[in-house]
């Protein structure tokens, strides 16, 4: 199990909600709200590769300007 | 409610992101079980402040930490790896000695040391202090460096101590000693918040320095229209995404560049002629050149206007002229930022000259959000080698071996004969590997570093480390440790104690949370055990005092054959002694204080008073800072820094600016910095009609350095597998190479077969190679020849002239 606490930052704030609902469809993935220095996220996978695909997979979007960890579990 | 273990890590998760994105905490960041003891990250020179999370006796958990005025909370994607990093499969865990048919056998701790000690003492009776040398790192903790340094140089009485950071910033020494007349930057990181232009040069931030890049970040997006990014590099690196103007100049000529900026600034009134008061010009480096007047180095300049470099730059005049009045312009904070392209290069000192003056000829220094600042590459470059003197040519706390009176200070604080320490340097890092391979030097001791990797030219130097003595003390097999006579398992970032000291001027604790494995011991210990063994034989004393860490009193006193203290503690609070009344004043940075505060101490910092952090700004007085800020003392989460320089205040210098100038390439110039006059000048090897591209190697996001920790973290191993060539699609095109094609790279002293990345990033004529991948040696193709060298010994990583082919 691999679970991290992030912050995903928009390229554009007046999107954020935009990209906050793009977000929350991604399995793995929680929305925990939308605040001034991003969207706050939890992403759970059942190995860290797949937590890592899904971040790449998100910082590859055009409307998202950077995705930064703030916690991580490896257990 | 009962919740389940995945429920209470969701709600930490959940807790930290929601602090990062500036909400308040709807979720309680649950008691996940996890005992969380603050640390310092383990990779880049930036130190970002980590709470690494320790259940059942094993790291599970890092989170950044929100106290700290270094990353605020945020850690890069290398940093979440670290609790990775201690758990590889194949970690050494006991000594081990090669034998005559070239096995390894295991042996016990005594065995190993009692071997290595006896093959040190017969090589240095036969031979000399000079047979044998120690090889250290910028990842030595400040206490193990402390303790080899004294033991090479205090006990043994060789100056053949040399370290990874001469590969690395010695360059970056040598522009601040010539410029101002001491090792390291005036400002730091609190500058990021009030600067409005940053001038980002010879460094890729956003892999390499990711924390502080998002500082760089934060600031443009909070003022988009106010600040600019400029950056200067012959790659579209990711960096360079992110700037309002890309100089994507030619490679080498990076000096033509910035004589070009220093001209429009003086061509086009953007001097500042109240800081000129405390500035000189001189020719040349170093004692070398006459000192000269404003007007004849404006005469100087003459030659480098944009419109007369610009085709040999390889950018437009204008975007030199916009970068010049961007950084330039009257009443607007700047920053120069570089790291290895700059220093890295035969001309590096040069360059690092080149990017102080533009400061001094703009005043954008010592005022809020200006600074020219040098980025480090280790987690202790500047604290174990720069500061605590971890060169040939050093004492700690930036003495020097050739000086009678710094070799006099030492021995008594070291407790030794002043007649035991060597009176003269010998080589730099590449030059004792030299010696190493002529069989001067017959016994090596290389800690937490793998110039297997690393060092330039690696055939003849992989030979020489084979057939001399050689130790290497690590945690992982590398390409050295093969190379080893013997292994010495060593424990790693939490599994020991340290005080590590980053870019700007700061010192951070490191403590130990979990035991290291198996028989892995710390280097600290693996030293102290040596030198113990190694006095006995040579029947040298030293002097074993505990000194009180608040007065420096002595309290206990007795010889003893070692170092002269046996804890880190210890070793610490006699290091903090040497720095006493030095510039590079620690003797304010208590354990207590260390371990207190997020982020740590940043020198100079002669108080012991607790709150008190060091100075975040250097030559300049309490009321120039309180004129310059409006107030001179900044407070953090807990304690604070002052925005004068506490060093100057000690010594009672005269302000309200003294850059003290103490140093030998400083006489005459009297606590005035000098601004280098220096004609442009090539690397060592650029290309030509034989070989005709350019060669930059340098490091990715997901590794670092040669990967010896990294590629066992399997994510980042997944994310980035194997070292690549990046080439431009013009020059892909031309030789018919296509993406992921194999590529045949050769230069004058090896080959190499890459898969190709065909990129916008590279610049036609130029390819790229990261150097972390051991299986693929891209430093078998680099230069070690002297001549390439920058003026402070450090070869050039960045331009050498290969051919390539499609293989
Ligand atoms: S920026 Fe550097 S110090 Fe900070 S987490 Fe990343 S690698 Fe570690």
């Amino acid at each position: 199990m691999a679970i991290a606490g992030a912050v995903v930052i928009p390229v554009n704030d007046a999107a954020a909600a935009e990209l906050a609902a793009r977000l929350a469809k991604l399995p793995g993935l929680e929305v925990q709200g939308i605040g001034p220095r991003g969207i706050a996220v939890v992403l759970e996978a059942p190995q860290t590769k797949d937590l890592e695909r899904l971040s790449e997979e998100v910082l590859a979007w055009e409307e998202v300007a950077d995705f930064q960890l703030g916690y991580c579990n490896w257990e | 409610m009962n919740m389940t273990r995945r429920d209470v890590i969701k709600a930490s998760a959940a807790a930290a992101a929601l602090s990062l994105a500036g909400l308040p905490a709807t979720v309680k960041a649950a008691d996940d079980g996890i005992r969380y003891g603050r640390s310092q990250c383990r990779f880049c020179g930036t130190g970002c402040t980590v709470l690494a999370g320790v259940r059942n006796g094993r790291i599970v958990a890092v989170k950044g930490d929100a106290d700290s005025p270094i990353n605020f909370g945020r850690v890069c994607m290398k940093g979440y790896a670290l609790p990775h990093i201690l758990y590889g499969k194949d970690r050494l865990t006991r000594p081990m000695i090669r034998q005559a048919d070239g096995s390894l056998k295991a042996v016990s701790w005594d065995e190993a040391l009692d071997y290595v000690a006896d093959r040190f003492v017969s090589l240095i009776k036969e031979h000399g202090v000079d047979s044998v040398a120690w090889y250290g790192s910028g990842q030595n903790t400040t206490q193990e460096a402390f303790a080899a340094n004294k033991l090479f140089k205090g006990i043994i009485g060789t100056a053949n101590v040399e370290g990874n950071p001469r590969l690395c910033m010695a360059s970056a020494v040598g522009g601040y000693l010539n410029t101002f007349g001491a090792d390291e930057p005036a400002g730091g990181y609190d500058d990021f918040e009030d600067c409005d232009c940053f001038f980002i040069i010879g460094s890729n931030m956003a892999e390499n320095h990711p924390m502080l890049f998002r500082r760089v970040i934060d600031r443009k997006s909070a003022y988009k229209d106010k600040v600019r990014v400029i950056v200067a590099d012959p790659r579209y690196t990711p960096s360079a995404r992110y700037a309002d103007l890309h100089l994507k100049f030619r490679p080498g000529y990076d000096m033509h560049l910035l004589n070009a900026m220093a001209h429009v600034i003086v061509t086009e009134g953007m001097v500042d002629e109240e800081h000129l008061a405390y500035c000189t010009f001189r020719k040349g480096l170093k004692t070398k050149g006459d000192f000269i007047d404003f007007a004849a180095f404006k005469q100087f300049l003459a030659d480098y206007a944009p419109e007369k470099v610009a085709d040999l730059v390889g950018v437009p005049a204008e975007d030199i002229r916009t970068a010049a009045r961007w950084f330039g312009k009257n009443g607007v904070a700047s920053m120069s930022i570089w790291c290895m392209g700059i220093n890295q290069r035969t001309k590096g000192v040069h360059l690092n000259c080149q990017l102080h003056n533009l400061h001094l000829l703009t005043g954008k220094i010592g005022k809020p959000g200006s600074d020219s600042l040098s980025l480090t590459g280790q987690p202790n470059a500047c604290g174990g080698t720069r500061e605590q003197g971890g060169l040939t040519h050093l004492l700690p706390a930036h003495r020097a071996v050739a000086n009678p009176k710094h070799r006099a200070e030492m021995a008594e604080i070291w407790g030794v004969k002043v007649e035991w320490l060597p009176t003269k340097p010998t080589g730099p890092a590449v030059n004792m590997f030299h010696r190493l391979a002529a069989g001067k030097v017959k016994a090596i001791w290389i800690n937490t570093t793998n110039p297997g990797q690393s060092l330039p030219n690696l055939t003849p130097m992989r030979k020489a480390m084979r057939n001399a003595f050689t130790v290497v003390s690590d945690v992982y097999p590398t390409r050295t440790t093969e190379l080893a006579s013997v292994i010495l398992p060593s424990a790693m970032w939490v599994e020991k104690e340290g005080v590590m000291g980053q870019t700007d001027r700061r010192s951070q604790f490191i403590p130990k949370l979990v035991e290291p494995p198996g028989e892995a011991k710390p280097d600290f210990w693996q030293i102290k055990e040596i030198a113990r063994r190694i006095a006995k034989k040579l029947g040298r004393k030293t002097r074993y005092r505990v000194l009180d860490p608040m007065t420096g009193k002595v309290k206990e006193v007795r010889e003893v054959y070692g170092l002269g203290f046996e804890t880190e503690e210890e070793a610490w609070n006699e290091y903090r002694l040497a720095t006493r009344g030095q510039d590079v004043d620690l003797w304010g940075a208590t354990y207590a204080k260390l371990k207190a505060h997020s982020g740590g101490v940043t020198w100079p910092c002669p108080s012991t008073d607790f709150d008190n952090r060091g100075s975040a700004k250097r030559y300049i007085s309490k009321s120039y800072a309180a004129k310059q800020f409006g107030f001179f003392k900044r407070p953090y989460k807990t304690g604070y820094v002052t925005l004068y320089d506490q060093h100057l205040e000690e010594k009672g210098l005269p302000g309200p600016i003294n850059y003290y100038g103490h140093h030998p390439f400083h006489k005459g110039s009297e606590g005035k910095a000098i601004v280098r006059v220096l004609p442009a000048g090539l690397s060592y090897e650029m290309p030509d009609a034989a070989y005709p591209f350019v060669l930059n190697t340098g490091r990715v996001i997901e590794h670092w350095h040669s990967g010896t920790m990294t590629m066992r973290v399997p994510m980042l191993k997944q994310m980035n597998p194997a070292a690549y060539v990046e080439i431009s699609p013009e020059d892909a095109n031309r030789l018919g190479i296509a993406n992921g094609g194999r590529v045949k790279l050769v230069s004058r002293r090896g080959e190499i077969v890459l898969p190709a990345w065909v990129t916008d990033r590279a610049r036609p004529g130029m390819v790229f190679v990261p150097w972390f991948d051991e299986t693929k040696l891209i430093n078998l193709l680099t230069i070690d020849d002297p001549k390439s060298w920058s003026g402070a010994g450090e070869p050039d990583y960045k331009i050498c002239a290969i051919k390539i082919a499609k293989a």
